[in-house]
């Protein structure tokens, strides 16, 4: 049996994967929502119709927010 | 003189003494002071964002500034929008502010408009920044409160080749970026960011927000603009061009955001989305101009 820690940083909050997870699934398991965030992978934004594509590196820095339209 | 008579605009003795501490600037400079007054400045929203963006732009020596907003100033207004007193309450504030800003900004030329802009009234409303926007002395300030108007707002700017700095504040939270598909298409759009379906939580009126935390935003929003005006006569970059730190490529290809419990910024690389519905197409038409220039 072989196990892969994966340890990645979300929103500055360590967190360790035991299985290989696309940004969409990392999302999912949090319960956020796709529509209500963007998302910025270690300091670069990657748009949303690319994050089921993308899997989760070791030490990965994700951020998630929430879109901000006030003025 | 009316400005449509002057040919070679020229700074007056008034002039360098009002904007002198901008003209000791190696990066204004009078060359820059007189770039300036030749520029066009449209903003969207005349809430606590449009009116300091639109006050510093103004007192800055920004030559045409529109402003386009169909709300009417209320009490609740007045701890953000510091141009506005009770007695202008129950009045259109596009009508307001280009009154108080007269008075403030005597150089700036200034229209107002009291009304929302929609993808179908734009075409008219923008008519006379066209020429200042084909000579890349034009720009657009997204000071809106709502996630429709920003989507329309970026598909607008798209359409015309417009630049587009957003900037936006709800809570503690602020949001910046600029986007200017003739300079830097490789930054994407606001749609690459936040795509047309998604949803947005906050706002000024459900969520409330400190005065002073629009201030910052607001006039990030203004440096942000008088920066990337006054280096737009820069060579344009191709696709292929990787930012640059400190180059105007680094102001057009980040994305700011600020806490404004922390007072802390954070940035972040943009990315253009290559199945985006909004800038996709006119990156393929000038991908495919290019090429065809390439190939000749
Ligand atoms: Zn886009």
């Amino acid at each position: 049996m072989r196990f892969v820690v994966i340890l990645i940083h979300l929103n500055n909050v360590p967190q360790t994967l035991q299985q290989p997870l696309s940004l969409q699934a990392l999302l999912e398991a949090q319960n956020i929502s796709q529509q209500s965030v963007a998302l910025v992978l270690n300091e670069t934004v990657v748009p949303r119709h690319r994050w089921s594509s993308i899997l989760c590196h070791h030490e990965d820095k994700i951020d998630v927010f929430a879109v901000v339209a006030g003025g | 003189m009316s400005a449509t008579a002057q040919k070679r605009p020229s700074l007056d003795d008034k002039d360098f003494i009002r904007y002198s501490r901008q003209i000791f600037l190696p990066e204004v400079g009078e060359a820059g002071q007189l770039q300036l007054k030749q520029c066009h400045v449209v903003i969207i929203g005349c809430g606590g964002l449009g009116l300091l963006a639109a006050q510093y732009l103004a007192c800055a020596g920004i030559g045409s500034i529109t402003l386009v907003d169909d709300d009417r100033v209320e009490l609740s207004n007045l701890p953000r929008q510091l141009l506005f007193s009770e007695a202008d309450i129950g009045q259109h504030k596009a009508l307001v502010a280009k009154q108080k800003l007269a008075v403030l900004a005597p150089n700036c030329q200034l229209f107002a408009f009291a009304q929302m802009l929609t993808l179908d009234s734009a075409e008219s409303l923008l008519a006379h920044v066209a020429t200042a926007n084909r000579q890349q002395s034009a720009l657009l300030l997204d000071c809106t409160d709502n996630l429709a108007a920003r989507h329309s707002i970026n598909q607008l700017c798209i359409e015309h080749a417009l630049p587009l700095v957003s900037a936006s504040i709800a809570a503690f939270n602020g949001q910046l970026f600029a986007v200017d598909q003739r300079r830097f298409p490789a930054g994407g759009c606001y749609h690459c960011v936040f795509p047309n379906d998604t949803y947005a939580p906050q706002n000024c009126s459900n969520q409330g927000v400190l005065g002073p935390s629009v201030g910052v935003m607001a006039s990030m929003q203004a440096l942000l603009a008088i920066q990337l005006l006054l280096s737009a006569t820069a060579p344009i970059l191709d696709h292929s061009t990787k930012p640059q730190a400190g180059g105007v490529e680094h102001l057009l290809g980040q994305f700011w955001r600020f806490d404004a419990k922390s007072l802390q910024w954070h940035s972040a690389r943009l990315t253009r989305d290559s199945e985006c519905e909004v800038c996709a197409p006119s990156w393929n038409a000038n991908t495919a101009q290019a090429l065809k220039s390439v190939h000749k």
